[in-house]
């Protein structure tokens, strides 16, 4: 679990530090204030070795397209993570827990001619896995390359380099990277999750007996719900519940609050001594289950030892998650919201005596 | 569970405890035609520290914030009650002034005043009953409690709270709480004991960035 989490130099922020981090954090912030952004920086970093997350990252914001211009690439796939788009500096991801100690990543552009050389050695000849479904990233006829650096360092002394390398051929990572250290994944606010996905990731819980964490916190919404199963129907897996009827009914048909509790649930589960990510988390869920939701999520997030953040519009969510908290044994939980100001984008945290004053005098956070 | 609707909309702020101050000092600004001057109920006393901090935290704080007053009521103590806003202040990471009206800091400058004002104790309320104390119904109203007196009935905790209300009762729209007699316009604000609340006011909204 991260206890602070620093980012320099990616997409709009310059340097900001957030702190006192806990098992559930909520990001608030107007818009375009880098909460997404955020996210994303979290999941690159919780990559640890892979510089192709940041395509990854790209793709859930809807970029999957390069542009470019004669030949000469106008525009490189990771322009956009760099600062104000200046490629001369490096980004840094940094998080700190004080068991595991400090774990720095960073993205730099490599553009010097005597760099690019030293990167030549691990360029594959063979074509490149992108290169083979190359729909939607058009190739240069001029030979230009881009190549992106992820370096990596940690508490245990640990350190490496790996490149990301986009040219005629396509894309390709070298050396390979190995896999991430622990699990991560990205509920994106634009898309639904996939109900073959949540089958999938129903399945790996049963595979593993915990099936029954997530029929429990369905139970917080739907009382009537005796049992899930995985029903294959058209060659399609997805997760169906029995309420009492004389058949099993899919879990779409029960509602979309019970669809996206279970794949937040579902990714718990499936992130274990991992990460969360989830953009948006209030979407597709009434206000009066919320408070339910934090319950069954800090619960299951807690025995997966899964540490969650998500970003937020909603004030109601926001209360309902310290009314949650604050009944739970632990108050696990951090509310920060990002600020533009004269000096940059900043995160301000609230805890639990700070939401408390909010909810008596009425003042905004968000 | 309560829904936040208070956002910062403006760059000069007054704090003031609760509701009826709100709308007290809200007729105030109005009657002195001040536009940029947004009122704040934070709360009572006992957790003025930790909603001040809450303000400081607030969205557009930092930026848009150019000058804060803050009103409280001395009660039994004025020293007192100026020491615990100063620590609350402290405690918000604001600047701290030395002495009642005098400002300190930058963005925001920051005001304390405390009523009924002069290192007097009381309150809001005794600053209003100054206000109308050559009004001819406060003869009844101090009759009304001597009655009660020779009576031997039991007297109201808080006298002056008590006062206000006997006097409001013999305005023309009897029942109107403190702020709302405000706004019916039963305080007489050009009286001289309005005036230092009304300088105090004033200087907050004279603030440049």
């Amino acid at each position: 679990m991260y206890q602070s989490f620093k980012i320099k130099n990616f997409r709009c922020f310059h340097e900001l530090t957030l702190g006192d981090l806990k098992r559930v954090n909520l990001i608030a912030g107007v818009n375009n204030v880098g909460k997404t952004a955020l996210l994303e920086a979290l999941f690159i970093h919780c990559g640890a070795y892979n510089p192709e997350l940041t395509l990854r990252a790209n793709t859930f914001r809807g970029i999957e397209i390069v542009k470019f211009d004669l030949g000469r690439w106008v525009e490189t796939l990771w322009d956009s993570f760099f600062n104000e788009f200046d490629l001369s500096k490096k980004i840094e991801l940094i998080s700190n827990n004080e068991k595991t100690g400090q774990r720095l990543l960073y993205l730099k552009a490599v553009r010097q001619s005597e760099e690019l050389e030293k990167v030549s050695q691990f360029i594959s000849p063979r074509p490149s896995r992108s290169e083979e479904k190359s729909e939607g990233i058009p190739l240069s006829s001029q030979v230009t390359r881009q190549v992106l650096e992820l370096g990596y360092e940690d508490g245990k002394g640990q350190r490496g380099s790996y490149y990301m390398i986009f040219d005629q051929k396509g894309i390709q990572s070298q050396p390979i990277p190995p896999s991430p250290p622990f699990p991560a994944l990205f509920l994106v606010a634009r898309v639904r999750v996939l109900h073959t996905e949540d089958a999938e990731r129903f399945g790996n819980l049963d595979i593993i007996g915990r099936q029954d964490v997530l029929l429990k916190a369905l139970q917080f919404i739907e009382p009537r719900l005796r049992r899930l199963a995985v029903v294959v129907a058209g060659g399609v897996p997805m997760i169906h519940g029995d309420i009492g009827l004389n058949r099993m009914v899919p879990l779409p048909l029960m509602g979309e609050g019970m669809v996206r509790l279970a794949s937040l649930i579902l990714a718990i589960g499936n992130a274990q001594n991992g990460f969360v990510l989830v953009d948006e988390i209030e979407n597709g869920l009434h206000h009066s289950i919320l408070s339910k939701m934090w319950r069954a999520l800090g619960e299951v997030a807690e025995q997966f030892n899964t540490q969650i953040f998500a970003t937020t519009h909603s004030l109601e969510c926001i209360l309902a998650a310290h009314q949650a908290f604050s009944e739970h044994e632990e108050y696990d939980f951090r509310l920060h919201r990002l600020e533009r100001t004269r000096e940059g984008i900043m995160a301000v945290n609230y805890d639990q005596e700070d939401l408390a004053a909010v909810i008596e005098t009425s003042l905004e956070v968000r | 569970m309560g829904v936040a609707t208070i956002d910062i909309t403006e760059s000069h702020l007054l704090v003031v405890e609760g509701k009826e101050e709100e709308v007290f000092f809200g007729a105030l600004i109005k009657h002195l035609g001040l536009q940029k001057v947004q009122i704040i109920p934070i709360g009572g006393k006992k957790n003025l520290r930790q909603n001040l901090k809450i303000l400081a935290k607030s969205p557009q704080f930092k930026n848009a914030v150019v000058a804060m007053g803050i009103v409280r009521d001395a009660d039994d103590n004025p020293a007192a009650a100026f020491q615990s806003v100063s620590d609350a202040l402290q405690a918000a990471g604001l600047s701290v002034p030395e002495s009642p009206s005098m400002p300190a800091g930058n963005t925001p400058k920051i005001t304390i005043m405390i009523l009924p004002e002069g290192g007097a104790s009381g309150m809001l309320e005794d600053l209003c009953l100054k206000a109308v104390e050559n009004d001819n119904a406060r003869i009844c109203v101090e009759q009304y409690f001597q009655c009660l007196q020779q009576k031997g009935l039991s007297f109201p905790r808080n006298m002056s709270k008590a006062r206000v209300q006997v006097f409001l009762a013999s305005r023309s729209e009897s029942g109107k709480r403190l702020g709302e007699a405000a706004e019916a316009g039963y305080w007489p604000w050009d009286n001289q004991a309005f005036a230092e609340v009304k300088k105090f006011i004033k200087q907050i909204d004279t603030i440049e960035s």
